[in-house]
């Protein structure tokens, strides 16, 4: 192997890496022209290989950002969250809620919360399809029975038979009327932290 | 590039073409947060204000001196306009309490008298059981703002009650001086901050 | 630079405390009453009891009316009005013969008549029995306490004999409210 470069050196090596497991495996022996023949030996490489299925959040599209309404007891909220989800099959999305609730701190007495309901809605859109779901944010706890409580996999979370890439028009919804329950809402600041996931779901 | 360089590097990259797709963000956070005021509020209705007139009628018994029943006359004829709910969204509110003195324009004389005072009480159920009351008497200056010892009950029922007593002329012989008299309580429920 | 952000936000938190000014739950109790115009005699009666009204001994006006029986008698009343529009009046009966029907033989008398006057809250009424009805009504206004009555003036029509026989009269005295209903007391 005197006189040949590194790079001749290396380049062959990793020829040989791959054609070892090949199942084509050449025996003749090819000469330089003038010196005997053949003179080229046709190498045949199989390639196996398969597309992976892509399901995320569009890098433009992740579910970010925050809401503040003061004084939501006396007023109600709505508020879309818009997201792009970038799947290229069927897709699962999942919520799950830090608090169960808008949450503020200390504890009160009986007659009194600390915690105030809200719902949550997703509408996902797809290229021929779309999906709807609404549930109570105290459901988005672990353990807690929504349909699409988080995280998500293959099997839990608000299915999109279609596929969806670079689709407008989905969102996640946070919505409460005017606080009406009898208990009365401790004064404070209330916050909540919502975290969206998506998986794949064949 | 010899032959064999670019053979090599032809299965790299085919090599490169088929290793699985790039990692995407599969997770995103959002944050909902609002708050509640700190308020006092009259219910059903979260209006903020109660209370009712109290008629009481003639003020002296027979031999013209103040009347005697006056504080039962108070209740009965108060009736449920002296009970209210009220409950606060903070964790300690005040109640401030003023009786004023029952009063006539008509000026008096020796052996008259046309004010009455009495005693205002406001009784408050408190969490988690028990009632504060909060007093004021005519005589002396305002009660001020007076925390609670924890917050009002928020069972459903009323939560205050108002009663009057020890009603009495400034000298306890005084007659009455003839005319209509006019007396006030006012109570004012704040959060505290 | 910062000095003026600073005092920019010492601004903010000012007016962010103006209107924070929590809701507050207020009650009002309105009370009101009324006491009625009255008048009230807490002693509501007096009895003067002169005995012989005529003159004793063998003299020329013996038989007829010892004036002094009657003149300065007086007796004091309690009561009390509640309304600075109180009035007072006095009536003054004569002393009439009760045992003795018609009128008297002439010489002889069977009427005394006299003046009362009733003192109270320092204003005087006053009535004389020669008159039918009561006297003047004036404002006795706002007071509690006495109510003097006087005897004064009394007198025979002719100055005749005084026909034996019992001889009674009343004065009234008449508080009056402001309001005809409410309790005048005589």
């Amino acid at each position: 192997m005197t006189g040949v470069s590194k790079e001749k050196c290396f380049a062959l090596i990793a020829v040989a890496a791959l054609l070892l497991p090949a199942a084509v495996m050449a025996q003749a022996t090819a000469f330089a022209v003038g010196q005997g023949s053949p003179n080229q030996i046709a190498l045949q490489v199989q390639v196996q290989a398969s597309v992976g299925g892509r399901c995320g959040f569009a890098p433009s599209g992740v579910p970010s950002g925050g809401f503040d309404r003061p004084n939501f007891d006396v007023t109600g909220f709505t508020h879309d969250f818009p997201f792009l989800l970038e799947c290229t099959g069927p897709s699962r999305v999942a919520v799950v809620s830090s608090n169960g609730g808008l949450l503020t701190g200390g504890t009160v007495p009986s007659g009194y919360a600390a915690k105030a309901p809200y719902d949550v809605a997703l509408h996902l859109v797809g290229s021929n399809s779309s999906a709807d779901a609404t549930c109570a944010v105290a459901t988005l706890v672990s353990g807690g029975a929504c349909p699409f409580r988080g995280p998500a996999t293959t099997g839990q979370g608000l299915r999109l038979a279609a596929s969806s890439v670079g689709q407008p028009g989905t969102y996640l919804r946070v919505s409460a009327p005017a606080y009406s329950a009898p208990e009365i809402l401790s004064a404070g600041r209330y916050a909540d932290t919502l975290i969206v996931t998506v998986s794949v779901a064949p | 590039m010899d032959k064999f360089t670019k053979l090599a590097l032809a299965a790299l990259s085919m090599t490169l073409i088929t290793s699985p797709a790039e990692a995407q963000s599969v997770n995103g956070t959002v944050d909902i947060t609002g708050s509640v005021a700190p308020k006092c509020l009259v219910l059903p209705g979260a209006g903020n204000s109660f209370g009712t007139l109290v008629a009481l009628g003639e003020l002296a018994q027979a031999d013209g001196r103040l009347a005697t029943d006056l504080s039962s006359r108070f209740s009965s004829i108060g009736g449920t306009g002296l009970i209210a709910r009220v409950v606060c969204t903070s964790a300690n509110p005040t109640v401030a309490v003023d009786a004023l003195e029952i009063t006539s324009a008509t000026p008096s004389t020796t052996g008259y008298a046309n004010r009455v005072d009495f005693a205002a009480r406001v009784a408050l159920s408190v969490t988690p059981s028990g009632i504060d009351t909060i007093s004021n008497d005519s005589r002396n200056a305002a009660t001020g703002p007076t925390a609670l010892s924890g917050r009002l009950a928020n069972n459903g029922d009323s939560n205050i009650m108002i009663t009057a007593d020890t009603f009495a002329t400034p000298v306890a012989t005084d007659l009455l001086v003839a005319g209509s008299y006019t007396g006030r309580i006012d109570i004012v429920i704040a959060p505290g901050l | 630079m910062r000095l003026v952000i600073s005092l920019f936000a010492s601004g903010l938190l000012i007016l962010s405390a103006d209107r924070a000014v929590a809701q507050s739950a207020t009650g009002i109790v309105e009370i009101d009453g009324s006491v009625a115009d009255r008048c009230l005699f807490t002693t509501p009666s007096e009895t003067i009891s002169v005995g012989e009204l005529a003159l004793g001994g063998t003299g020329t006006q013996a038989g007829r009316l010892d004036v002094a029986k009657l003149n300065g008698q007086t007796r004091t009343l309690a009561g009390w009005c509640n309304g600075t529009a109180a009035t007072i009046s006095v009536e003054a009966m004569p002393l009439i013969n009760r045992s003795f029907q018609g009128a008297p033989p002439t010489g002889f008398e069977t009427r005394i008549n006299y003046n009362a006057d009733a003192l109270a809250n320092r204003v005087t009424a006053s009535d004389t029995s020669t008159t039918a009805g009561a006297g003047t009504t004036i404002p006795v206004g706002l007071f509690t306490g006495d109510v003097v009555v006087t005897v004064s003036g009394s007198s025979t029509a002719t100055g005749g004999l005084l026909v034996a026989g019992v001889y009674t009269s009343k004065i009234i005295v008449t508080l009056t409210p402001n309001v005809s209903f409410g309790g005048g007391s005589k």
